[in-house]
């Protein structure tokens, strides 16, 4: 377990050797670190669509619900921009990724349908 | 009928604090300072015009003058649960007594309490969010790590300032001042925690009290090691002596924990705040302790830091292992999530107490330095003072160039400096820093806006 301090404009993933966490702000600003594999074959939820708050991934085009992904999310605190985030495993390094389209990862806040 | 009650408009809110400010008690006397006499306290300012109670502040709005007067407001509503009494016979402030604790006033801040935590408070809780799945595991890696990392940096930034101040001993003074209205009534605020009954918790709380009250014995009670802090540098250990200079910062961080501790539903947010408090006490008050005799010498009183920085090392112990981690055990998610909040909320809260100081401190030293004046705009407003008037203290809502056009005005910036302006001498205030004005003759003051870059 480690903990993780990082500007939520600096980085939006952490890869840990326990799996993949993409950070995902809701309307309401509020952030969550969301499993980024997908439960079925651990394809990469980042580059998938979003249609009523469901992601779509790529690869077997599964939809996996946002509520279960929150409920699986990382433990972690936002306060003022700053998350503080507690990563499993023994390794976690930073990360920015981007969307299938090259902007934001499908499952941020701008998108209206989550 | 209760929701009208419960739930009044913004305008009969102000209606109440009209109400409220009003007594004699709550208006400036004929001096700055008041003798013997915890009561009497200024309120509202002549700038002070209402508040909008539908838009709660942001938190850079806090050191605004509508926040200064809020803040003012809401401490005396909260002290009106706690037992004071001057040095010399009460029958010298009877009058005051009765009229702080009348019915009246308690009816009126109960009105005012809700709507004025909700004007100063709601940014605090915005600007925490808690996701994820919590844990007791995952907690105490949290907090381990926050201990382990601790440095305590924005405290020895302040402390720093002090130290380079080009008078060190006035904003020394000035800072101690701001820590007064808070340690004079030390634990006050907790105690209202200790009463009920909600098991083993409160035992262990209860254990943080004594110590905090020095197990009865007056000597070592942490208010008393304060006012000997006070009194050793000739200044007064009565609170609120020096009401007219806490500053909005310093009068929010007290606040914060009257009202987490004043509504118990936020007991575990409170256990989470002096988890944090507690923990980072042991390294702030080493700090205080180092700048002290830096200031003043090797010799100087500092037992209060030195307490503080050996008592809390158990404190943040005892807190961790015998209240938050049995409520997490017992109160699950609840308690997890109130503990989580609480502990953030408090590091916010303390940043605004110290951005606000350290604007308040850079300022003081500016006024003892040769700074360029920042080139004034539009003129706001001419005050005109009769000889020995008393203008202030307020928060400027904006940059701004005071400036003496006749008469002489004694300045008041901090503890110790009364800063003499003669005609034609002007002065930068900027926005947010505490300032009063005495007319040393019957005096006319500009005050303009600094001009936009």
């Amino acid at each position: 377990m480690q903990v993780l301090h990082f500007s939520e404009r600096d980085a939006n993933f952490i890869a840990t050797d326990a799996g993949n966490y993409l950070l995902w702000t809701d309307e309401r600003d509020v952030a969550y670190l969301l499993p980024a594999d997908c439960p079925h074959r651990g394809g990469p939820l980042w580059l998938g669509t979003v249609h009523d708050r469901k992601i779509r991934c790529p690869w077997h085009e599964n939809a996996v619900s946002v509520q279960s992904l929150q409920r699986k999310g990382l433990p972690m605190v936002n306060n003022r921009g700053v998350v503080t985030a507690i990563a499993p495993g023994r390794e976690a390094h930073l990360r920015t990724v981007r969307g299938v389209d090259g902007g934001q990862p499908c499952t941020q806040k701008e998108n209206p349908c989550i | 009928m209760l929701s009208t009650i419960l739930e009044p408009s913004s305008e009969t809110l102000n209606e109440l604090l009209n109400q409220y400010v009003a007594p004699s008690i709550f208006q400036r006397g004929a001096t700055w300072w008041t003798k013997d006499n915890p009561f009497r306290r200024q309120l509202a300012n002549e700038s002070f015009t209402g508040i909008d109670f539908d838009t709660p502040l942001t938190l850079e709005q806090l050191s605004t003058n509508d926040s200064l007067v809020a803040n003012r407001v809401l401490l005396s509503v909260y002290e009106r649960d706690f037992v004071m009494l001057p040095r010399d016979s009460v029958s010298n402030v009877q009058d005051d007594m009765h009229s702080f604790y009348s019915p009246q006033l308690r009816i009126l801040g109960e009105l005012l309490c809700k709507p004025l935590e909700r004007y100063l408070f709601t940014c605090v809780t915005d600007a925490v969010h808690i996701s994820g799945s919590w844990d007791e595991a995952s907690f105490t890696a949290y907090f381990e790590d926050f201990r382990d990392q601790l440095a305590a940096d924005k405290n020895a930034q302040v402390m720093a300032q002090i130290c380079g101040a080009s008078d060190p001993e006035i904003a020394a003074r000035t800072y101690f001042v701001q820590l007064a209205g808070d340690f004079l009534m030390e634990s006050s605020a907790m105690t209202r925690n200790v009463i009920g009954n909600y098991g083993a918790l409160q035992s262990e709380l209860f254990k943080v009290v004594i110590d905090e009250c020095g197990y009865g014995v007056h000597p070592t009670k942490h208010s008393k090691l304060f006012e000997d802090v006070l009194e050793s540098h000739g200044m007064d250990p009565v609170p609120h002596t020096y009401w007219p200079l806490y500053s909005p910062g310093a009068l929010y961080l007290n606040n914060y924990y009257n009202a987490i501790c004043r509504d118990h539903t936020h007991f575990f947010r409170y256990l989470g705040g002096i988890l944090q408090v507690e923990t980072s006490f042991q390294v702030t008050c080493k700090q205080m302790a180092t700048m002290a005799r830096t200031v003043f010498g090797k010799h100087t009183e500092v037992r209060y830091f030195q307490e503080h920085v050996h008592i809390d090392g158990h404190h943040s112990r005892m807190v961790m292992d015998k209240l938050v981690i049995p409520a997490i055990q017992r109160h699950g998610e609840v308690a997890l999530h109130g503990i989580l909040q609480g502990f953030e909320e408090s590091l916010v809260v303390a940043d605004v107490y110290s951005d606000n100081l350290m604007r308040q401190l850079g300022w003081i030293d500016a006024l003892g330095r040769e700074v360029a004046l920042s080139p004034r705009g539009e003129q706001r407003g001419v005050l005109t003072l009769r000889a020995g008037a008393l203008y202030g203290t307020e928060t400027c809502p904006r940059d701004s160039v005071l400036e003496v056009a006749g008469g002489r005005v004694r300045l008041l910036a901090g503890s110790g400096l009364e800063l003499e302006l003669e005609p034609g001498r002007a002065v930068s205030i900027p926005f947010g820093v505490l300032y009063g004005l005495e007319a040393v003759d019957d005096s006319s003051v500009r005050l303009y806006d600094v001009e936009a870059a």
